[in-house]
């Protein structure tokens, strides 16, 4: 699958990349919200990680900026697992919600093509 | 002219003679010559004389004088030829009784001369012939004795008159004496009293003046007073605050009685209320006389002397005489009333100045230490300030007055230097009294010291604490990613391989700095107002299943007495010190050991505890000082953060609690405190 990550922490979204690429999968990367909405309309990815916070537009505002046209799953992270979780992210807009900093980075690949699977599923029925 | 020369006097019949003398103060003189003159009176035949007749009479200092009104007679010469002559002459003599009758020539008629005789006595005769000599020689003789007599007389008279005068110039003189004498016996009893009366004064004066309480006063007053004259029983009465207490004597003591307040006396005297009249008689169980009532002090407090006066005395007589002894009375309790307020005021002043919690000393230059109240001594009162207060032999370190007699003037404010006193750190502040004296207040600032510096430090970690907080997630960022690609580039390599090992350290490294930031996080929340009412045995009982795998070794004896008590905290953090805390009790015991979880609620200061003790070997010394540093572990690197025990602390502390230990080599007890609260 098609994997964007808009992260603006570099290690993040190379680790990621590294992480999804090894697996096979194709990854987009970029740095605020911004680009990552250009990203998103250029490459038309089948899943998004999604950083907070971000200089220029960081995540909830790209999360408006697409609105109703989101055609994929997103995966919103953040460091501050408190005041964020799984309730406030779909409240956002976003499907799913994982604490940074990530105990085990495949664990995370195989949750991403789980919900990818699902979406897919629900998609295509 | 002579008697030779005198022509001869012819004898004219029933001729009467008169001799006078002619006395001044009856007839008012013409002339002065008339004044001591005899005179010659002719009556009857003889009125008729002759100029020369006039003339030898006159030289013979004879005067012939016509009238005769309230003259002397010295004698009568007669002729008696008729009884007409007789009865002038009887007629003449009664006129003047004293003068002395001479017939010149008795009558002829033998009848007549009887009865001349009977009728007249003391008549003389004159034997002598018709001669004139012979005749004015016996007026001579005549007039002569008569003078003399008249003299004798008028000596007498004069002798009686000088003796009477004597005699009443004595008598008078005598009265003056013995007057004088009386004056003088009375003046002198009179001194004796007076003076009696001072010296006694006096001696009043001295007592008085030894006297030291208002009972002495009150007993010499009455030895004073009592008995004098009008009064009868002396009472003192003294009021205070609306208080008045009577003083009296019973059987040689003075004693005294709780009185009603009377009303202030008007003018100068008044009585007592009959009701007061009749407690007292009641007291002194007889019958009380008028009470007169003086003035001694008035004023916050007011003394009064009640002086009981016995009836025939007028009152105002009575003050009056008692007027010097309350004058000396007044003055005297005076002195002792002051003197009893400065006492307590003087106490007072000690005992404030005893019972200040600093340290305060009056110093001279030389450290010498002249007055210090109790705070300040621990020895010896001579010693100098810094050998007694400071247990120095030399002046202390910043000392004030080193400080400013370096200065060479004296002001009176100085800055305050701070000095240290063993563990104790003190603000002395310092000020000059007079010319040589400091006095110095020390101020313990250690535990403010303390607190500031703690302030400093808290605000330093709470600075820290939230800077931590972003650094932490800072920190998350990276430390993920460096993780995350070493467990990527892991799974790219040869298990046995040599990077494969070393990224699994680097894993393993960044594994534990996420762990500390986490720690960290978790503590420096934003404050999240979620203390909430909850019951430390509960919290305890929900952190026990966490705890199973660390206890399952030991064995765990759990008392929980806190029920029915609240707490107001994050119970999430007091489980965190829960956890923490069993945690380390189980870590110190290698062995098999036994484990106490105790709650339980201190009354007194309205705590609930909570006390984990564990059977380990207890905490080395030189660990203990440090226990609850930050970052202080005894644990092998990678077994402990460090931050277990202080955070602990300090979630403790931010519910105003504490956490403190007891160690010895058969275990440790970790007691936590939080304040009991109770929910609305």
């Amino acid at each position: 699958m098609k994997v964007l990550i808009i992260d603006d922490e570099p290690l993040i979204r190379r680790s990621l990349m590294r992480a999804f690429e090894s697996r096979g999968h194709q990854v987009f990367l970029a740095e605020n919200g911004l680009t990552g909405y250009e990203a998103w309309l250029r490459e038309n990815p089948n899943l998004i990680f999604l950083d907070m916070l971000m200089p220029v537009l960081a995540g909830p505002e790209f999360l408006q900026k697409i609105g109703n046209n989101k055609n994929c799953p997103v995966i919103l992270m953040s460091a501050f697992s408190g005041q964020y979780d799984h309730k406030k992210a779909q409240e956002m807009g976003a499907d799913q919600f994982m604490a940074k900093p990530f105990n085990d980075i495949f664990a995370v690949v195989e949750m991403a093509e789980r919900l990818e699977q699902t979406e897919q599923k629900i998609s295509s029925s | 002219m002579g008697l030779h020369d005198a022509p001869s006097f012819k004898m004219l019949e029933g001729a009467l003679f008169f001799i006078l003398r002619y006395h001044s103060a009856v007839i008012a003189p013409t002339n002065a010559d008339m004044a001591e003159q005899d005179f010659l009176v002719f009556t009857g035949k003889a009125k008729s004389l002759t100029n020369r007749d006039l003339e030898l009479l006159s030289s013979q200092g004879f005067g012939v004088w016509q009238r005769s009104a309230g003259t002397q007679v010295l004698a009568i010469l007669a002729i008696l030829d008729t009884d007409l002559d007789y009865v002038e002459l009887s007629e003449r003599h009664s006129l003047f009784p004293d003068a002395e009758v001479i017939l010149l020539e008795p009558p002829k008629d033998p009848k007549l001369l009887m009865q001349t005789i009977n009728e007249i006595p003391g008549l003389k005769f004159a034997s002598f012939g018709l001669s004139v000599e012979l005749w004015i020689s016996k007026l001579e003789n005549i007039r002569t004795e008569f003078h003399l007599k008249r003299k004798q007389e008028s000596l007498r008279k004069l002798a009686t008159q000088r003796y009477k005068e004597l005699r009443e110039l004595n008598e008078n003189l005598e009265r003056l004496v013995e007057e004088r004498t009386l004056h003088l016996q009375y003046s002198h009893s009179e001194e004796k009293k007076k003076l009696k009366q001072e010296r006694h004064l006096v001696q009043f004066m001295l007592e008085m003046q030894r006297t030291l309480d208002l009972d002495e006063v009150f007993f010499q007053l009455r030895k004073q007073i009592k008995g004098q004259g009008a009064v009868f029983e002396l009472f003192l009465v003294h009021t205070t605050h609306e208080r008045s207490r009577l003083r009296y004597i019973e059987q040689g003591r003075v004693k005294s009685i709780s009185i009603e307040l009377q009303s202030p006396i008007d003018g100068d005297y008044k009585g007592i209320s009959t009701q007061e009249q009749t407690k007292l008689a009641g007291l002194l169980s007889r019958p009380l006389n008028r009470i007169l009532r003086i003035s001694l002090l008035n004023g916050i407090e007011n003394v009064e002397a009640w002086v009981e006066i016995l009836t025939d005395f007028s009152e105002d007589e009575s003050a009056k005489k008692l007027e010097e002894v309350f004058r000396i009375s007044r003055l005297v309790i005076d002195r002792i009333l002051n003197d009893e307020s400065v006492a307590i005021a003087s106490q007072r002043w000690a005992q404030i100045f005893d019972g200040l919690q600093d340290a305060i000393a009056i110093v001279d230059t030389n450290f010498k230490v002249v007055r210090a109240n109790t705070q300040f001594y621990k020895s010896d009162t001579s010693l100098k300030c810094f050998e007694s207060f400071a247990g120095r032999s030399t002046p202390c370190v910043g000392c004030p007055l080193i400080e400013n007699s370096q200065s060479q003037t004296l002001p009176s404010i100085k800055t305050p230097v701070q000095i240290q006193v063993a563990e104790k750190v003190y603000l002395v502040h310092s000020e000059s009294v007079g010319s040589s004296r400091y006095v110095h207040h020390y101020e313990d600032v250690t535990q403010a010291r303390m607190l500031y510096a703690r302030l400093i430090q808290t605000e330093k970690l709470n600075a820290l604490g939230a800077l931590a907080g972003q650094v932490a997630h800072e920190l998350n960022n990276p430390l993920s990613g460096i993780r995350n690609l070493s467990q990527v580039i892991r799974s790219e390599c040869p298990p046995e391989s040599q990077i494969h090992q070393d990224l699994a350290e680097v894993e393993k490294a960044a594994q534990r700095c996420q762990n500390i930031i986490h720690q960290l996080l978790e503590f420096s929340k934003e404050e999240s107002p979620q203390a909430i009412f909850c019951s430390l045995d509960e919290i305890v009982q929900r952190t026990m299943p966490l705890l199973k795998t660390a206890m399952r070794n030991h064995r765990v004896h759990i008392d929980l007495q806190a029920a029915r008590t609240w707490l107001l905290v994050e119970p999430q953090l007091i489980q965190q010190v829960v956890f923490n805390l069993v945690q380390n009790a189980c870590q110190a015991m290698e062995k098999a050991g036994q484990l106490v979880i105790q709650t339980r609620i201190d009354e007194s200061s309205k705590l609930a505890e909570i006390l984990i003790r564990d059977s380990g070997p207890g905490i080395p010394i030189h660990t203990q000082a440090r226990l609850f540093e930050a970052f202080f572990t005894t644990k092998t690197l990678g077994q402990g953060t460090g931050l277990g025990l202080y955070l602990s602390r300090r979630i403790l502390e931010k519910f105003e609690g504490s956490l403190s230990f007891e160690t010895s080599p058969s275990g440790t007890t970790f007691t936590g405190r939080l304040p009991l609260r109770c929910p609305p």
